[in-house]
């Protein structure tokens, strides 16, 4: 099963998406008119610097929804691992 | 129908000449009415002040002040202002100011007075900063970074869906759902489900 991350089409999380296009494992496009599609069929790793969030963006960053398990997520990275 | 914005909010102070002094003295706003009376309704209310300051457009923060009413146990000013105590701080107001310059220029009007301010805060669409008044209640004066628009109402219906789905299926096995992962995967799958 591929990792999915939606992402809301507005300004603060759009370096999530910008940072996905940069990884070769992961293929973004807009499939729906409010959201981004981050999509993944290996583990995907970004680090709170790489995208330029401040700490109260940060822990909402998969608010547009997420199908993957969460490895971690502390203050400064996040690693989704593909679900079982 | 819609609502044209706020005229007031209102809380209890135990703490009448530092409220005053504080939002009409440090703060600068106009304490703009006043109602003094006798207590009415339930026989067991309290004769009364019930004041307001002007905190723009129309609107009022507002305090009740009950004559001779049982002060509460907790103390709470000498917290600092951080959402330390979440539930009581979950209420509190957020004025509006229009600039960056004008968020700092009350940051350092009030530290200039001696209030501890904290950090401004960047969320989503809005930037804070936050303080206590003499009550302790946790005060916010923001900034909007951007107007909502269509995405923030299409993403907030769909996030309290799956919320408010995975709360019913747990309450019937009678638990809470406690991460919010699990709201990011249902959401998820709500969102799949359009494509």
């Amino acid at each position: 099963m591929r990792i999915r991350v939606f992402v809301p089409a507005v300004p603060e999380f759009a370096a999530l998406a910008e940072a996905a296009k940069r990884r070769p494992a992961c293929r973004v496009s807009a499939p729906l008119p409010e959201y981004q599609l981050i999509e993944s069929s290996e583990p995907l790793e970004f680090a709170r610097k790489e995208l330029g969030l401040k700490p109260a963006v940060w822990y909402g960053l998969f608010t547009g929804g997420v199908r993957g398990r969460i490895e971690v997520f502390d203050r400064e990275r996040v690693r989704i691992l593909p679900a079982d | 129908m819609r609502l044209a914005g706020v005229d007031h909010t209102a809380r209890p102070t135990w703490k009448l000449r530092q409220t005053v002094e504080f939002y009409r003295d440090i703060l600068g706003l106009r304490l703009v009415h006043s109602i003094s009376a006798r207590g009415w309704g339930p026989a067991t209310h309290p004769d009364f002040l019930h004041f307001f300051f002007d905190s723009g457009k129309g609107s009022t923060i507002a305090f009740f002040y009950y004559l001779g009413a049982a002060v509460p146990d907790k103390e709470r000013p000498s917290m600092r202002p951080a959402p330390d105590d979440h539930v009581f701080d979950a209420t509190h107001t957020a004025w509006l100011v229009d600039t960056q310059e004008e968020l700092r220029a009350w940051k350092a009007r009030l530290e200039d007075k001696g209030v501890e301010v904290s950090v401004e805060t960047t969320h989503e669409v809005i930037e804070s900063i936050y303080f206590r008044d003499p009550n302790g209640y946790f005060i916010e004066i923001t900034r909007k970074l951007r107007p909502l628009n269509r995405v923030d109402e299409v993403d907030a219906a769909a996030t309290l869906q799956a919320a408010i789905e995975l709360e019913d299926e747990a309450s019937q096995a009678g638990a809470r759902i406690a991460s919010i992962d699990a709201v990011w995967q249902r959401k998820a799958r709500l969102l799949e489900a359009r494509l």
